[in-house]
C-alpha cells in the first residue's frame, strides 16, 4: 500500500462493528480527492477548496451496505435512500430538495471527487480515475445528497445514487467497533479534562474573589486615625507634634498622607515623622509640593504635586506621635494637611493574585493541562491572596 | 400448491414445478433450461450453469415477505460490466407473483405493469433525466446493458440464456421503477425497497 493512502484512523479492512443491531464488516476502502465548493453561512458565499476523504464500505451479515466517510472534519455514516423527488440540481443552483415534503434547502456542498486509490472487495468495479459528482443539503441534521458517476468520456452520467448521511463522533464510532483502547484513552482524557476543569474553575473563582477585593481596596482608604490641617507658616522650625495615637495593630498597613493647598506658581516643603512613645523618629515622609500653571501655544496648562504618602507597618503596638515640619517660605498662604490611617487595604496584591489566577485558569483550559507547576503556582497565588487579606503586608 | 414433478432431461435431477403457469424450468444442477410442454420437458434451451454466490434466498426457499408467506420458484441472473444482479421469482400465499431483485445485497420487490404509452428507446434514455412513463415522471438513476447469464427453477416465460438485455432503473416520486428492454418486448416494473427486517427466510 502506498504510504500516501494509508488509513489515518483505527478503521481497517476486516474490522467489524454493530450499527442499529446489525453486524457489519469493513470490506473495502476508496480514497477520493475532490474539489469542493462549500457554503459559508457567515460570509454568505461558497468557498472552493481541495478535499480528500476515505470511503469505507461495510457489508452486513445479510449483505446490507453501510458507508463510513472519513475526512479531516471527522466521520459520517451514510446509507442509500429512495427520495420522493429525485433530481440532479443544475450547476448554478443554490437550493435543492430530494423530498416533496421538504422545501428547497441551501446547497451546502457540491463537488467533484476522483478515485485515487482503493483496496478490499467491492460489489462493483471501482477504478482509479473514476469521477463522482455530488450535491448535498441539510434537513433536520441529516445531510441528503445526490451523487452521480460521470462516464469515463465525461459526456454523460453512468449512475445516480442518493444518500442520507449523519455525522458521527470518533468515540461513538469506536464504541460501534468495540475499540476498547480508544475508549480507554478517551476516558483518561475525559478524567484529565475534568481535573483541569476543576482546577481551572477553582482559579476562576479565586480570581473573581480577588478582583472583588482589589476593586474594594482601590476605593477604600482605611480607617482614619487623625486628620489635621494647618497653615505652613504656623509650623515652628522644630516642628509640630500631633498625638498621642494608640496604634495596636502590628503587621497591618498604616498610611501617612501629607497634602497641601498651595497657591499657583509656588512651592513648599513638608514632612511628617512617625515617633514612638519616646518620641524617637522611626519613620518619615517628606516631599516637595508645588503648583505651576501658564499659557503656551496649546492654551492654559497646569501641573502640580500636592500629595505625598507613605505606607508603613508597626513592629510593636503602643503610643505613637507624628511630628509635622514645613518650609512654606515661598508660599505663605499654603496649608499642610496631615492624615493618618490604619487598616489600609492594598489593591496591588489582590490585582497580582487576580492576574495570576486568571492567567492560570486560561492556561489550563488552553493547554488542557494539569501541570503540577500550574497547580503549585495557582495555590501559591491563592495562598498569597489569603495572606494579603490577613496581613495587607507592604 | 400442486407440485408437478419432472426430472432434468440432461442430468436427471429432480425438477419440481409448482406454478401451473410456468413455461420454462432451469435445472439448478446442470443449468439446462427446458420448456415445459404437455409431453414433458423439452431440453431445447441453452445450458448455463451459474456460480453459487451467497444469498439468503435459494430455489424452494420459503419465508415471509412483509408478513406474507412466499416460496421461491425461480431465479434469473443478469451480468453487466460492473457485476451482476439476481432476480428471484416468488409465489406469494395470496396467489400473487412478484420479482425480488437482489443487487449488492439490497432487495427490491417488483411487480410488472403494462406499459400504457410508448417509452423512448434504450439508446435515448439519459441517466439523470426525467422521462414520462405511464403518466409519471421517471427519474433515470442507472442504465446498463446486461446479459442474461442464466437462471434456476421455473419461470412463467421463456428466456434464452446469454441474450442481451437493456435495463433502465429509476425512481418516480419515491417509487422505484425498472424498464427492461428485451429483444422482443419492453417490460415495466414498479417496486419498492425491501428492508431486511421485512424479509424473513426460513431455515433450510
Amino acid at each position: 500500500m502506498s504510504g500516501k493512502f494509508k488509513p489515518e484512523s483505527f478503521l481497517a479492512l476486516g474490522k467489524e462493528c454493530t450499527y442499529r443491531d446489525v453486524r457489519y464488516q469493513i470490506i473495502g476502502r476508496i480514497c477520493k480527492e475532490a474539489q469542493i465548493s462549500e457554503w459559508d453561512a457567515e460570509d454568505q458565499r461558497y468557498y472552493d477548496e481541495p478535499w480528500s476523504s476515505d470511503l469505507w464500505v461495510l457489508v452486513g451479515a445479510q449483505k446490507e451496505y453501510l458507508y463510513i466517510t472519513e475526512d479531516r472534519e471527522g466521520y459520517a455514516i451514510s446509507t442509500a435512500f429512495t427520495p420522493s423527488a429525485p433530481s440532479i440540481p443544475p450547476e448554478d443552483a443554490r437550493t435543492m430538495t430530494l423530498e416533496t415534503a421538504t422545501p428547497p434547502r441551501r446547497i451546502l456542498e457540491r463537488g467533484t471527487a476522483k478515485t485515487v486509490y482503493f483496496e478490499g472487495e467491492f460489489t462493483w468495479t471501482p477504478a482509479i480515475g473514476d469521477i463522482d459528482k455530488y450535491c448535498e443539503y441539510d434537513a433536520g441534521g441529516v445531510r441528503y445528497s445526490v451523487e452521480w458517476k460521470v462516464s469515463p468520456d465525461g459526456a454523460g452520467i453512468e449512475e445516480v445514487e442518493f444518500f442520507a448521511t449523519r455525522p458521527i463522533g470518533k468515540l461513538e464510532l469506536a464504541e460501534l467497533f468495540g475499540e476498547q483502547s480508544i475508549l480507554d484513552e478517551a476516558r483518561r482524557a475525559s478524567q484529565h479534562k475534568a481535573q483541569y476543569r476543576q482546577w481551572s474553575v477553582l482559579f476562576w473563582v479565586a480570581g473573581m474573589i480577588s478582583t472583588l477585593f482589589a476593586v474594594t481596596a482601590l476605593f477604600r482608604e482605611g480607617t482614619l486615625v487623625d486628620r489635621f490641617e494647618i497653615e505652613m507658616a504656623k509650623i515652628a522650625d522644630t516642628g509640630l507634634i500631633r498625638g498621642p495615637f494608640q496604634l495596636d495593630q502590628v503587621g497591618r498597613v498604616h498610611e501617612l498622607v501629607l497634602s497641601t493647598s498651595i497657591p499657583d506658581n509656588s512651592e513648599a516643603w513638608g514632612a511628617a515623622e512617625l515617633l514612638n512613645g519616646e518620641q524617637a523618629a522611626i519613620n518619615a515622609l517628606e516631599g516637595e509640593f508645588w503648583r505651576e500653571s501658564g499659557y503656551d501655544s496649546d492654551g492654559h496648562w497646569s501641573e502640580s504635586d500636592t500629595t505625598h504618602s507613605r505606607l508603613f507597618r508597626l513592629d510593636h503596638p503602643g503610643t505613637y506621635y507624628v511630628r509635622l515640619m514645613a518650609d512654606g517660605a515661598s508660599a505663605p498662604a499654603a496649608t499642610l494637611r496631615f492624615e493618618l490611617y490604619k487598616d489600609v487595604p492594598l489593591a496591588r496584591w489582590y490585582i497580582l493574585t487576580t492576574l495570576l489566577c486568571f492567567g492560570l485558569a486560561v492556561a489550563m483550559v488552553k493547554y488542557q493541562s494539569t501541570n503540577p507547576l500550574y497547580i503549585v503556582a495557582g495555590l501559591f497565588a491563592v495562598g498569597y491572596f489569603v495572606l494579603s487579606m490577613l496581613a495587607d503586608d507592604d | 400448491m400442486t407440485v408437478q414433478q419432472y426430472n432434468c432431461p440432461t442430468c436427471g435431477a429432480p425438477l419440481p414445478v409448482e406454478n401451473r403457469f410456468s413455461l420454462q424450468v432451469i435445472c439448478s444442477y446442470c443449468g439446462q433450461s427446458s420448456r415445459i410442454t404437455p409431453q414433458g420437458l423439452d431440453p431445447s434451451g441453452e445450458k448455463a450453469l451459474l456460480a453459487d454466490f451467497p444469498s439468503i434466498l435459494s430455489i424452494g426457499a420459503t419465508g415471509m415477505l412483509r408478513g406474507t408467506p412466499f416460496k421461491v420458484l425461480g431465479m434469473l441472473r443478469f451480468k453487466y460490466d460492473g457485476g451482476f444482479w439476481d432476480e428471484w421469482f416468488l409465489a406469494l400465499d395470496t396467489g400473487k407473483k412478484l420479482w425480488l431483485q437482489e443487487d449488492e445485497g439490497e432487495f427490491t420487490a417488483f411487480e410488472k405493469e403494462q406499459l400504457t404509452s410508448p417509452v423512448p428507446p434504450f439508446e435515448e434514455m439519459q441517466v439523470g433525466s426525467l422521462v414520462p412513463v405511464n403518466g409519471k415522471q421517471f427519474f433515470i438513476m442507472e442504465k446498463r446493458r446486461a446479459v442474461l447469464a442464466g437462471g434456476r427453477g421455473e419461470l412463467t416465460f421463456v428466456v434464452t440464456p446469454h441474450s442481451a438485455v437493456g435495463c433502465v432503473d429509476g425512481n418516480a416520486g419515491g417509487i422505484l421503477m425498472s424498464i427492461e428492454y428485451l429483444p422482443d418486448e419492453i417490460n415495466l416494473s414498479w417496486g419498492a425497497e425491501v428492508p431486511l427486517e421485512e424479509l424473513q427466510v426460513d431455515a433450510p
